[in-house]
Protein backbone atom coordinates (compact mmCIF):
# COMPACT_ATOMS: atom_id res chain seq x y z
CA UNK A 1 0.00 0.00 0.00
CA UNK A 2 1.00 3.44 -0.86
CA UNK A 3 -0.53 4.96 1.65
CA UNK A 4 -1.07 4.40 5.40
CA UNK A 5 -4.40 2.86 5.45
CA UNK A 6 -5.62 3.46 9.52
CA UNK A 7 -4.11 7.18 9.30
CA UNK A 8 -6.48 7.53 6.93
CA UNK A 9 -9.43 5.56 7.92
CA UNK A 10 -9.10 7.92 11.48
CA UNK A 11 -8.23 10.83 9.89
CA UNK A 12 -12.05 10.49 7.82
CA UNK A 13 -13.48 8.58 10.52
CA UNK A 14 -13.86 5.56 8.80
CA UNK A 15 -16.41 7.44 6.19
CA UNK A 16 -15.80 5.76 2.81
CA UNK A 17 -18.12 7.46 1.26
CA UNK A 18 -16.40 10.55 2.00
CA UNK A 19 -12.89 9.02 0.75
CA UNK A 20 -14.02 8.04 -2.59
CA UNK A 21 -15.97 11.32 -3.50
CA UNK A 22 -12.52 13.34 -2.00
CA UNK A 23 -10.72 11.01 -4.06
CA UNK A 24 -12.43 12.32 -7.79
CA UNK A 25 -11.67 16.19 -6.29
CA UNK A 26 -8.18 14.72 -5.74
CA UNK A 27 -8.02 12.91 -9.39
CA UNK A 28 -8.75 16.10 -11.00
CA UNK A 29 -6.63 18.34 -8.91
CA UNK A 30 -3.34 16.65 -8.73
CA UNK A 31 -3.16 16.69 -12.63
CA UNK A 32 -3.72 20.43 -12.87
CA UNK A 33 -1.05 21.11 -10.33
CA UNK A 34 1.50 18.77 -11.51
CA UNK A 35 1.25 19.96 -14.86
CA UNK A 36 1.85 23.60 -13.41
CA UNK A 37 4.79 22.15 -11.66
CA UNK A 38 6.63 20.58 -14.36
CA UNK A 39 5.86 23.86 -16.13
CA UNK A 40 7.06 25.76 -14.13
CA UNK A 41 10.49 23.19 -13.45
CA UNK A 42 11.17 24.24 -17.72
CA UNK A 43 11.41 27.46 -16.88
CA UNK A 44 13.03 27.65 -13.51
CA UNK A 45 10.37 30.05 -11.87
CA UNK A 46 11.24 29.24 -8.57
CA UNK A 47 8.50 30.97 -6.33
CA UNK A 48 6.16 28.97 -8.73
CA UNK A 49 7.88 25.56 -8.21
CA UNK A 50 7.79 25.84 -4.58
CA UNK A 51 4.27 26.83 -4.99
CA UNK A 52 3.12 23.63 -7.23
CA UNK A 53 4.97 21.67 -4.93
CA UNK A 54 3.30 22.75 -2.08
CA UNK A 55 0.23 22.77 -3.14
CA UNK A 56 0.40 19.01 -4.19
CA UNK A 57 2.02 18.13 -1.39
CA UNK A 58 -0.57 18.95 1.18
CA UNK A 59 -3.24 17.33 -1.26
CA UNK A 60 -1.20 14.29 -0.74
CA UNK A 61 -0.54 14.39 2.60
CA UNK A 62 -4.73 14.26 3.14
CA UNK A 63 -3.91 10.63 2.12
CA UNK A 64 -1.03 9.58 4.48
CA UNK A 65 1.50 8.29 0.89
CA UNK A 66 4.15 9.28 2.99
CA UNK A 67 7.19 8.57 -0.28
CA UNK A 68 4.72 10.58 -2.08
CA UNK A 69 4.42 13.70 -0.19
CA UNK A 70 8.29 13.38 0.86
CA UNK A 71 9.13 13.58 -2.89
CA UNK A 72 6.70 16.71 -3.64
CA UNK A 73 8.20 18.44 -0.32
CA UNK A 74 11.94 17.68 -1.93
CA UNK A 75 10.70 19.51 -4.97
CA UNK A 76 9.32 22.61 -2.58
CA UNK A 77 12.29 22.69 -0.54
CA UNK A 78 14.28 22.98 -3.86
CA UNK A 79 12.15 25.73 -5.17
CA UNK A 80 12.71 27.42 -1.84
CA UNK A 81 16.25 27.42 -1.99
CA UNK A 82 16.15 28.52 -5.84
CA UNK A 83 18.31 25.25 -6.13
CA UNK A 84 16.59 22.30 -8.38
CA UNK A 85 19.81 20.11 -9.69
CA UNK A 86 18.54 16.87 -9.32
CA UNK A 87 14.74 17.81 -9.17
CA UNK A 88 13.99 14.89 -11.96
CA UNK A 89 14.31 12.09 -9.75
CA UNK A 90 11.85 13.30 -7.20
CA UNK A 91 9.17 14.48 -10.04
CA UNK A 92 9.88 10.57 -11.71
CA UNK A 93 8.08 9.08 -8.63
CA UNK A 94 5.43 11.42 -8.43
CA UNK A 95 4.81 11.34 -12.06
CA UNK A 96 4.85 7.37 -11.75
CA UNK A 97 3.36 6.90 -8.18
CA UNK A 98 0.43 9.32 -8.41
CA UNK A 99 -1.76 7.50 -10.60
CA UNK A 100 -0.92 4.33 -8.77
CA UNK A 101 -2.14 6.10 -5.50
CA UNK A 102 -5.52 6.92 -7.17
CA UNK A 103 -5.81 3.18 -7.99
CA UNK A 104 -4.77 2.02 -4.60
CA UNK A 105 -7.17 4.42 -2.87
CA UNK A 106 -10.21 3.49 -5.09
CA UNK A 107 -9.49 -0.09 -4.93
CA UNK A 108 -9.44 0.31 -1.25
CA UNK A 109 -12.49 2.09 -1.45
CA UNK A 110 -14.34 -0.28 -3.46
CA UNK B 1 -19.57 19.28 20.31
CA UNK B 2 -20.80 22.74 21.92
CA UNK B 3 -24.01 23.12 20.01
CA UNK B 4 -23.84 26.78 21.67
CA UNK B 5 -20.85 27.78 20.25
CA UNK B 6 -21.39 25.98 16.87
CA UNK B 7 -24.71 26.90 16.36
CA UNK B 8 -25.26 29.19 13.25
CA UNK B 9 -21.37 29.96 13.01
CA UNK B 10 -20.80 30.77 9.74
CA UNK B 11 -17.05 29.88 8.74
CA UNK B 12 -14.83 31.03 5.84
CA UNK B 13 -12.02 28.73 4.63
CA UNK B 14 -10.00 30.29 1.85
CA UNK B 15 -7.56 28.26 0.47
CA UNK B 16 -5.95 27.39 -2.91
CA UNK B 17 -6.08 23.72 -2.73
CA UNK B 18 -9.46 22.84 -3.64
CA UNK B 19 -9.00 19.25 -2.07
CA UNK B 20 -7.73 20.49 0.92
CA UNK B 21 -10.49 23.39 1.19
CA UNK B 22 -13.18 20.30 0.38
CA UNK B 23 -11.94 18.11 2.85
CA UNK B 24 -12.00 20.78 5.59
CA UNK B 25 -15.77 21.79 4.41
CA UNK B 26 -17.03 18.62 5.03
CA UNK B 27 -15.81 17.99 8.36
CA UNK B 28 -16.67 21.58 9.49
CA UNK B 29 -20.34 20.95 8.18
CA UNK B 30 -20.69 17.39 9.75
CA UNK B 31 -19.72 19.21 12.87
CA UNK B 32 -22.94 21.83 12.81
CA UNK B 33 -20.80 24.51 11.20
CA UNK B 34 -22.11 26.72 8.28
CA UNK B 35 -19.27 26.93 6.14
CA UNK B 36 -18.25 28.50 2.70
CA UNK B 37 -14.97 27.88 0.64
CA UNK B 38 -13.03 30.34 -1.43
CA UNK B 39 -9.86 29.36 -3.65
CA UNK B 40 -8.67 32.83 -3.67
CA UNK B 41 -8.60 35.73 -0.98
CA UNK B 42 -8.76 38.32 -3.78
CA UNK B 43 -12.51 38.65 -3.97
CA UNK B 44 -13.16 38.74 -0.12
CA UNK B 45 -10.14 41.51 0.25
CA UNK B 46 -12.39 43.59 -2.71
CA UNK B 47 -15.61 43.10 -0.24
CA UNK B 48 -13.56 44.33 3.02
CA UNK B 49 -11.94 47.02 1.04
CA UNK B 50 -15.29 48.62 0.17
CA UNK B 51 -16.67 48.16 3.79
CA UNK B 52 -18.98 45.60 2.98
CA UNK B 53 -20.76 43.72 6.00
CA UNK B 54 -18.73 40.18 7.09
CA UNK B 55 -21.02 37.42 7.02
CA UNK B 56 -18.58 35.71 8.68
CA UNK B 57 -17.50 34.36 12.44
CA UNK B 58 -14.30 33.32 11.73
CA UNK B 59 -11.61 32.70 9.10
CA UNK B 60 -9.43 29.47 8.32
CA UNK B 61 -6.84 30.95 6.52
CA UNK B 62 -3.83 28.95 4.04
CA UNK B 63 -0.44 30.45 4.52
CA UNK B 64 0.80 29.38 0.93
CA UNK B 65 -1.41 30.18 -2.21
CA UNK B 66 -0.82 32.09 -5.24
CA UNK B 67 -2.27 35.42 -6.27
CA UNK B 68 -1.14 36.01 -2.57
CA UNK B 69 -0.33 34.91 0.76
CA UNK B 70 -2.07 34.33 3.61
CA UNK B 71 0.04 36.67 5.40
CA UNK B 72 -0.76 39.38 3.61
CA UNK B 73 -3.93 38.76 3.53
CA UNK B 74 -4.16 38.90 7.17
CA UNK B 75 -2.34 42.34 7.33
CA UNK B 76 -5.28 43.36 5.04
CA UNK B 77 -8.28 41.59 7.06
CA UNK B 78 -6.18 43.61 10.39
CA UNK B 79 -6.67 46.83 8.73
CA UNK B 80 -10.78 46.16 8.95
CA UNK B 81 -11.60 44.15 11.53
CA UNK B 82 -9.60 43.31 14.65
CA UNK B 83 -8.73 40.20 16.18
CA UNK B 84 -11.94 40.36 18.24
CA UNK B 85 -13.88 41.33 15.60
CA UNK B 86 -12.93 38.48 13.30
CA UNK B 87 -10.80 35.75 14.43
CA UNK B 88 -8.68 34.34 11.79
CA UNK B 89 -6.75 30.96 12.39
CA UNK B 90 -4.33 30.14 9.82
CA UNK B 91 -3.45 27.12 8.57
CA UNK B 92 -0.37 25.72 7.48
CA UNK B 93 1.64 22.44 6.78
CA UNK B 94 3.38 21.24 9.44
CA UNK B 95 6.92 22.23 7.84
CA UNK B 96 5.90 25.76 7.59
CA UNK B 97 6.26 27.08 11.66
CA UNK B 98 9.05 29.32 11.09
CA UNK B 99 6.24 32.03 9.98
CA UNK B 100 3.73 31.39 12.82
CA UNK B 101 5.18 33.55 15.13
CA UNK B 102 5.21 36.40 12.35
CA UNK B 103 1.31 35.77 11.59
CA UNK B 104 0.26 35.82 15.49
CA UNK B 105 2.42 38.71 15.97
CA UNK B 106 0.43 40.67 12.73
CA UNK B 107 -2.70 39.67 14.35
CA UNK B 108 -3.53 35.97 13.94
CA UNK B 109 -5.52 34.09 16.35
CA UNK B 110 -4.26 30.79 16.59
CA UNK B 111 -2.69 28.24 13.81
CA UNK B 112 -3.96 24.89 12.43
CA UNK B 113 -1.60 22.26 10.53
CA UNK B 114 -2.96 20.52 7.19
CA UNK B 115 -3.40 17.56 7.25
CA UNK B 116 -6.41 18.75 9.34
CA UNK B 117 -7.00 16.96 12.50
CA UNK B 118 -10.61 17.52 13.16
CA UNK B 119 -10.30 17.21 17.10
CA UNK B 120 -7.68 19.96 17.69
CA UNK B 121 -9.36 22.44 15.06
CA UNK B 122 -12.75 22.07 16.48
CA UNK B 123 -10.95 22.89 19.69
CA UNK B 124 -9.35 26.15 18.82
CA UNK B 125 -12.55 27.66 16.29
CA UNK B 126 -14.59 26.79 19.42
CA UNK B 127 -11.72 28.75 21.69
CA UNK B 128 -11.86 31.82 19.13
CA UNK B 129 -15.74 31.96 18.88
CA UNK B 130 -16.27 31.53 22.67
CA UNK B 131 -13.81 34.19 23.17
CA UNK B 132 -15.70 36.38 20.60
CA UNK B 133 -18.98 35.50 22.06
CA UNK B 134 -17.86 36.53 25.50
CA UNK B 135 -16.39 40.03 24.60
CA UNK B 136 -19.32 40.84 22.67
CA UNK B 137 -21.68 39.83 25.46
CA UNK B 138 -19.45 42.00 27.72
CA UNK B 139 -19.40 44.92 25.15
CA UNK B 140 -23.35 44.69 25.22
CA UNK B 141 -23.50 44.50 28.95
CA UNK B 142 -21.31 47.79 29.19
CA UNK B 143 -23.16 49.93 26.78
CA UNK B 144 -26.59 48.66 29.21
CA UNK B 145 -24.86 50.00 32.14
CA UNK B 146 -23.82 53.25 30.31
CA UNK B 147 -27.42 53.61 29.13
CA UNK B 148 -28.98 53.46 32.94
CA UNK B 149 -26.08 55.37 34.71
CA UNK B 150 -27.11 58.41 31.69
CA UNK B 151 -30.70 57.65 32.79
CA UNK B 152 -29.81 57.76 36.13
CA UNK B 153 -27.54 61.17 36.26
CA UNK B 154 -30.32 62.60 33.88
CA UNK B 155 -33.35 61.92 36.69
CA UNK B 156 -30.92 63.23 39.46
CA UNK B 157 -29.52 66.30 37.61
CA UNK B 158 -33.19 67.49 36.24
CA UNK B 159 -35.27 66.21 38.84
CA UNK B 160 -34.05 67.93 42.00
CA UNK B 161 -34.23 71.38 40.50
CA UNK B 162 -37.41 70.43 38.85
CA UNK B 163 -39.19 69.66 41.96
CA UNK B 164 -37.59 72.49 44.08
CA UNK B 165 -38.96 75.01 40.84
CA UNK B 166 -42.52 73.18 41.05
CA UNK B 167 -42.74 73.33 45.00
CA UNK B 168 -41.99 77.04 45.15
CA UNK B 169 -44.18 78.16 42.23
CA UNK B 170 -46.82 75.56 44.01
CA UNK B 171 -46.82 78.05 47.25
CA UNK B 172 -46.49 81.14 45.11
CA UNK B 173 -49.93 80.66 43.35
CA UNK B 174 -51.87 81.18 46.55
CA UNK B 175 -49.28 83.30 47.94
CA UNK B 176 -46.79 85.49 45.51
CA UNK B 177 -43.58 85.05 47.27
CA UNK B 178 -40.37 87.09 45.21
CA UNK B 179 -38.08 84.93 47.69
CA UNK B 180 -39.93 81.73 46.50
CA UNK B 181 -40.00 82.79 42.69
CA UNK B 182 -36.10 83.78 43.02
CA UNK B 183 -35.87 79.93 44.27
CA UNK B 184 -37.88 78.77 41.46
CA UNK B 185 -36.03 80.65 38.59
CA UNK B 186 -32.75 79.79 40.12
CA UNK B 187 -33.52 76.10 40.12
CA UNK B 188 -34.69 76.57 36.34
CA UNK B 189 -31.41 78.16 35.56
CA UNK B 190 -29.69 75.07 37.08
CA UNK B 191 -31.77 72.40 34.82
CA UNK B 192 -30.84 75.10 31.91
CA UNK B 193 -27.11 74.99 32.52
CA UNK B 194 -27.60 71.58 33.25
CA UNK B 195 -28.96 70.98 29.84
CA UNK B 196 -26.46 72.85 28.30
CA UNK B 197 -23.73 71.00 29.92
CA UNK B 198 -25.01 67.75 28.58
CA UNK B 199 -24.67 69.00 24.78
CA UNK B 200 -21.03 69.71 25.79
CA UNK B 201 -20.36 66.49 27.43
CA UNK B 202 -17.03 64.80 27.00
CA UNK B 203 -15.97 61.53 28.56
CA UNK B 204 -13.76 63.76 30.50
CA UNK B 205 -15.99 66.06 32.23
CA UNK B 206 -17.66 63.19 34.03
CA UNK B 207 -17.22 60.63 37.18
CA UNK B 208 -19.16 57.61 37.83
CA UNK B 209 -20.08 57.43 41.23
CA UNK B 210 -21.59 55.15 43.34
CA UNK B 211 -25.57 56.59 43.47
CA UNK B 212 -27.72 53.94 45.22
CA UNK B 213 -26.76 50.17 46.10
CA UNK B 214 -27.06 48.80 42.70
CA UNK B 215 -26.92 51.82 40.42
CA UNK B 216 -24.48 53.93 39.31
CA UNK B 217 -24.30 57.93 38.24
CA UNK B 218 -22.38 60.26 35.94
CA UNK B 219 -21.20 63.26 38.58
CA UNK B 220 -21.22 66.25 36.13
CA UNK B 221 -17.93 67.99 36.86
Amino acid sequence: MMFDESKLMSHFDGDKEMITELIEVFDDSYKESLTALKDSLKEEDFKKIELHAHTLKGMIANFFAEELRAAAYDIEKMGHNSEISGYESHLAVLDEKLPKLIAELRSFCG
Amino acid sequence: MDKDVSALKRLLIIDDDQLSAKITEKKLCKSGYEVDVLNSALPFLDELKQNKPVNFDIILLDVMMPDISGFDVLVEIRKHKNNLELPVIMVTSKEESEGIVEALKAGANDYITKPLNLEVALARIRTQLQVKDLISLSLKSKQVSTINTMVTTLNHEINNPLAIAIGNLSICKHKPDVVRIDKALKALDRITQIVKKIENITETKMEEIEYSDSTNMYKIK
